[in-house]
């Protein structure tokens, strides 16, 4: 358990979740829900944090990403039933105030998984072993997938200078 | 641009939440937390305790339809039944039995968090629609097949995404 509220966890923590989301969906107003629903779940499951095993942030990105991939999930279950997977994905916003159009576009060539690594480790600061945590993946896995993931993201800001 | 500005520059740019999304999240911390679910050892023991229950008393009524009549017993022959009075009292076997099979499922499939979908009269059976989170229905398939009087346990395809649908038939008592 933990000494701080529930409240005071949604608050400090609200930016770090959202700009998680946001980065790893590419997509603002999906990110707002999937934001609501990580918090509308953590609300349910707050008595089972536990700040010895990890933060708050940490523990609140973990259920984001379940949040997430379930979501990938069900859009793929979607558009499979819809039979509109052909069509290319429509991103009509950009994924951050201030990204230069160079630099937004060659995000938009990353990977969902990719931009995560970015997100968790670049954007939010988290150290390797903690990102690792929130990704189920070992530490060095996660700094050889965010050096790759930098690596192209250079590459395609070169190919479009 | 180098990896070093590049980094500069994307933690230059962090989202932050918009104020609609904001007021949304405190409405939600400002709910009351939601009533605990059972956990730990709690949760299979609300399982267990009347599975065992619904158990019992099936091999109860399973005993007791074994066992045959009571004797009957001659208005006349007063000696015999003052005899027979005064050994222990076994009528509670002929007793109706308190779990019929059809309820010994209804009991199984609700203890794993089944609901009744359907229910059919036969001529010597009853057949029973049941419902099942995705994941249950194999267990509950195999508790089912265990309970005394199921006749049959059948999995069905089903369209709806999160249940599965498992079709029971018991002997009608």
């Amino acid at each position: 358990m933990t000494d701080m509220s529930f409240a005071q966890a949604a608050e400090r923590h609200l930016d770090d979740v959202y700009g998680y989301l946001a980065w790893f969906t590419g997509d603002r107003v999906v990110a707002e829900d999937l934001t609501a629903e990580t918090f509308e779940r953590a609300l349910r499951l707050w008595h089972r944090f536990d700040e010895q095993r990890g933060s708050a942030r940490t523990w609140l990105c973990q259920l984001a990403r379940t949040i997430a991939l379930d979501h990938f999930r069900s859009e793929r279950r979607r558009l499979r039933r819809e039979e509109r997977a052909a069509q290319p994905e429509r991103y009509d916003e950009p994924l951050a105030e201030g990204l230069s159009p160079e630099l937004e576009s060659a995000l938009r060539v990353l990977t969902a998984g990719e931009r995560e690594v970015i997100a968790l480790r670049i954007v939010l600061e988290l150290d390797a072993a903690t990102a690792a945590r929130v990704l189920g993946i070992s530490t060095t896995n996660c700094t050889t997938r965010l050096a790759r993931a930098l690596k192209k993201l250079e590459e395609e800001l070169h190919v479009a200078a | 641009m180098s990896q070093h500005d590049l980094e500069t520059t994307l933690r230059a740019i962090r989202p932050v939440a918009p104020p609609e999304l904001r007021e949304r999240v405190r409405a939600i911390a400002e709910r009351p937390a939601p009533a605990r679910r059972l956990g730990g050892w709690r949760r299979p023991l609300a399982i267990a305790v009347p599975l065992a229950a619904a158990l019992a008393a099936a091999l109860v009524a399973v005993f007791t339809g074994q066992n045959g009549s009571r004797p009957e017993v001659s208005p006349t022959a007063k000696s015999v039944q003052h005899t027979k009075s005064a050994a222990p009292d076994r009528s509670y076997l002929q007793a109706p039995s308190p779990v019929t099979p059809e309820q010994a499922v209804v009991g199984t499939a609700r203890a794993l968090g089944g609901t009744v979908v359907s229910k059919r009269v036969l001529a010597h059976a009853v057949e029973l629609r049941l419902s099942f989170p995705q994941g249950k229905a194999r267990e509950a398939m195999t508790r089912l097949a265990a309970l005394p009087g199921t006749v049959r346990v059948d999995l069905t395809p089903h369209d709806a995404r999160d249940a599965d649908i498992v079709v029971v038939r018991v002997s009608r008592p």
